[in-house]
């Protein structure tokens, strides 16, 4: 029970309470549990110079308390939009991972518009939605949660109404955008709670974690056997929560002959992509559906940049200008 | 000292502390090598360093790499070989047949029937009774603002008296002892059960302190009762839509746990582990695709190309 909460008569007990709870205790050993060891591998950024090695399997950080200053340097930010901004980075990891490019979208959700579409054939017997299938007026748009046949898995709310159930897992995140257009993000048990889910009007589930709220990896991505497969490298492609509330989106693409060859499923494993998202500067991400599911698009000056996937999704978070 | 001035000043350290630890943890930790770990060495020698470069253009080297090259085959990435892709075809098929509903259940199509037509029967009433919802919604959002303000506004005035019992409290801890006592000895009571996670015991104990039961929980919103009135009641035709939505999204969970379903009886039929059944159908997804847009499919070997070749328009019909 918050203390706020308590009335007031029995304050002078509780001013005694917090006391007594702040009183120091001894501290814990500061042992750390020797566990199992992630396979070996690197990661290394192209900083426009030359390759700089940021990231080893045998020495990963548990925690990230803010961006790696080489690869958030290695990002030339450009603007596609009030509100939205994008890059790339190169990458080069280890096996199929040596040649990877990273898409990366910065997006501040109070300046911009955020909305779910979903997109199934005539039957509804397929998902149907691809990049090409993007609004017109979408700044940026990209396939999240995942799914198993034709429906997204998990809690899904279009337009202020639920669509779908959550599902329930002990790595799932769901990020909410409500009427004022702030993020949430809740965690698996935390969606029971109906406050948290007051407001709503989109929101999508996914899975796995890849940092919780403080930027800590979460243990079943530290080490083999814990339920994530921490060896198997594919596209990937997530979203992870910036300290000041703005949004990163991450795809990576395989990088050996450009993107002619970009939606071949070959990249980073989730230990790594979790440390991009860590080294970029997320405080908590979440994958989405990579693989050959992966796909992006962003309209700037240029024209439309489209990174696209082999598979049709049945849902995309699209960026539109705030009306 | 007197007894009273020695646990007012022990208190008060106790908070200084709680204040100091509640300050130190609040304040921001921004170290220009943020992660924890050991990862980034701050003064990286420059030699070793460009080692690393080195180390990393040699692995990077594009005439090494070959896009083409199908991938490493191990235990969940299995090669694609003409009895691999038989054995998928048939936990497809199987699958398939869960989605037409031959196990006696609902088909995914007649599912996906029952559902669009109760989001379409809800989207009518919605359209055909548009200005009755409007007016509806514009008499709620009232009353929510009105409930909003007298429920703030009872608040206020419970805070105001509470405030008010907590200083003739206090004072009354100041001049009696044994008033005093008690509200320490039931503090040390309430850290203990607190500890213990009894939300029953620490409750009983305040009540106990508080010599009667707290206002009942929803004494604002009686309140709001009051000065506003109760909610609305909701046109029928309303009511009606969202029982029609209600209907729809269960039909939606319904597809998915069908669909779940015929995706576990595919991984069962194919005798596969479910990692390698998963990851030879997102392959065979791509293989397909690549063919379908006639772009030369990455990341197979010569042999999974021509099995794959060889059943590509049966795994077509059941993917």
């Amino acid at each position: 029970m918050p203390l706020g909460a308590l009335p007031g008569a029995i304050r002078i007990a509780a001013i005694a309470f917090v006391a007594i709870a702040a009183t120091p205790l001894r501290p814990a050993p500061d042992r750390v549990p020797p566990r199992a060891a992630l396979p070996p591998s690197s990661l290394a950024v192209w900083t426009g110079k030359a390759w700089r090695e940021w990231w080893r399997s045998d020495d990963a950080p548990d925690r990230w308390r803010g961006p790696h200053d080489a690869v958030a340097d290695a990002v030339r930010w450009r603007t596609a939009a009030n509100g939205v901004e994008w890059g790339e980075l190169r990458l080069a990891g280890t096996g199929e991972a040596r040649r990877l490019r990273a898409v990366v979208v910065r997006i501040d959700p109070r300046v911009v518009r955020l909305r779910l579409d979903t997109a199934f054939t005539a039957g509804g017997e397929r998902a149907a939605w691809t990049v090409d299938d993007a609004r017109p007026d979408a700044i940026m748009a990209v396939n999240v949660g995942q799914f198993v046949r034709t429906l997204p898995w998990g809690w899904v709310v279009l337009d202020g109404h639920q669509f779908l159930a959550p599902g329930s897992g002990p790595l799932a995140t769901a990020v909410a955008v409500d009427s004022s257009g702030t993020v949430r993000w809740i965690g698996p048990d935390s969606l029971k709670d109906a406050n948290l889910r007051r407001g709503v009007v989109a929101a999508f589930q996914s899975y796995p974690t890849l940092l919780t709220a403080d930027g800590e990896i979460p243990p079943p991505l530290r080490e083999p056997g814990r339920g994530i497969d921490v060896e198997h490298r594919d596209a990937r492609l997530g979203i992870g929560a910036l300290p000041n509330g703005r949004l990163l989106i991450v795809l990576t693409r395989f990088d050996a002959f450009g993107e002619t060859l970009g939606s071949i499923p070959f990249g980073p494993t989730i230990p790594e992509f979790a440390a991009l998202m860590g080294a970029l500067g997320a405080r908590q991400a979440v994958a989405l559906d990579g693989g050959i599911s992966g796909q992006m698009l962003v309209r700037d000056a240029d024209g439309t940049h489209t990174w696209r996937g082999l598979r049709k999704v049945p849902m995309a978070l699209v960026v539109l200008k705030k009306s | 000292m007197s007894y009273a001035y020695s646990t007012s000043a022990r208190t008060l350290s106790r908070r200084g502390i709680a204040v100091a630890v509640v300050a130190s943890l609040a304040v921001p930790f921004c170290g220009a090598y943020a992660q924890l770990g050991g990862l980034v060495k701050k003064a990286k020698d420059r030699v070793v360093e460009q080692q690393v470069a080195n180390q990393v253009e040699k692995r990077v080297n594009p005439v090494a790499s070959n896009p083409g090259a199908p991938p490493k085959f191990d235990d969940v990435t299995l090669e694609l070989t003409n009895d691999r892709i038989a054995q998928i075809i048939h936990g497809l098929s199987a699958g398939r047949a869960v989605l037409d509903g031959t196990n006696g259940s609902p088909s995914r199509a007649t599912l996906i029937a029952q559902r669009d037509d109760a989001a379409r029967q809800s989207a009518d009433l919605s359209q055909k009774n548009a200005k009755a919802f409007e007016a509806y919604n514009e008499k709620r959002d009232a009353s929510q603002r009105c409930r909003n303000d007298a429920i703030h506004a009872s608040r206020e005035k419970r805070q105001q008296a509470n405030d008010q019992r907590a200083k003739e409290l206090q004072a009354k801890a100041m001049s009696d002892p044994a008033f005093r006592e008690k509200a320490v000895a039931m503090a040390q009571k309430m850290a203990v059960a607190q500890q213990k996670g009894d939300t029953a015991e620490v409750r009983r104990l305040m009540i106990e302190l508080n010599g009667g039961a707290p206002e009942s929980d929803n004494v604002d919103s009686l309140a709001a009762d009051k000065v506003c009135g109760s909610l609305p009641p909701q046109p029928a035709a309303m009511v009606q839509s969202q029982k029609l939505d209600a209907q729809a999204n269960k039909l939606s969970d319904a597809i998915r746990q069908l669909e779940q379903q015929a995706a576990e009886t595919e991984v069962k039929e194919s005798k596969l582990t479910e990692r390698q059944y998963q990851m030879a159908r997102e392959r065979i997804e791509a293989y397909l695709s690549a063919m379908k847009y006639n772009s030369e499919p990455g990341g197979f070997s010569a042999g999974e190309r021509q099995a794959l070749g060889a059943r590509r328009a049966d795994l077509e019909k059941v993917m």
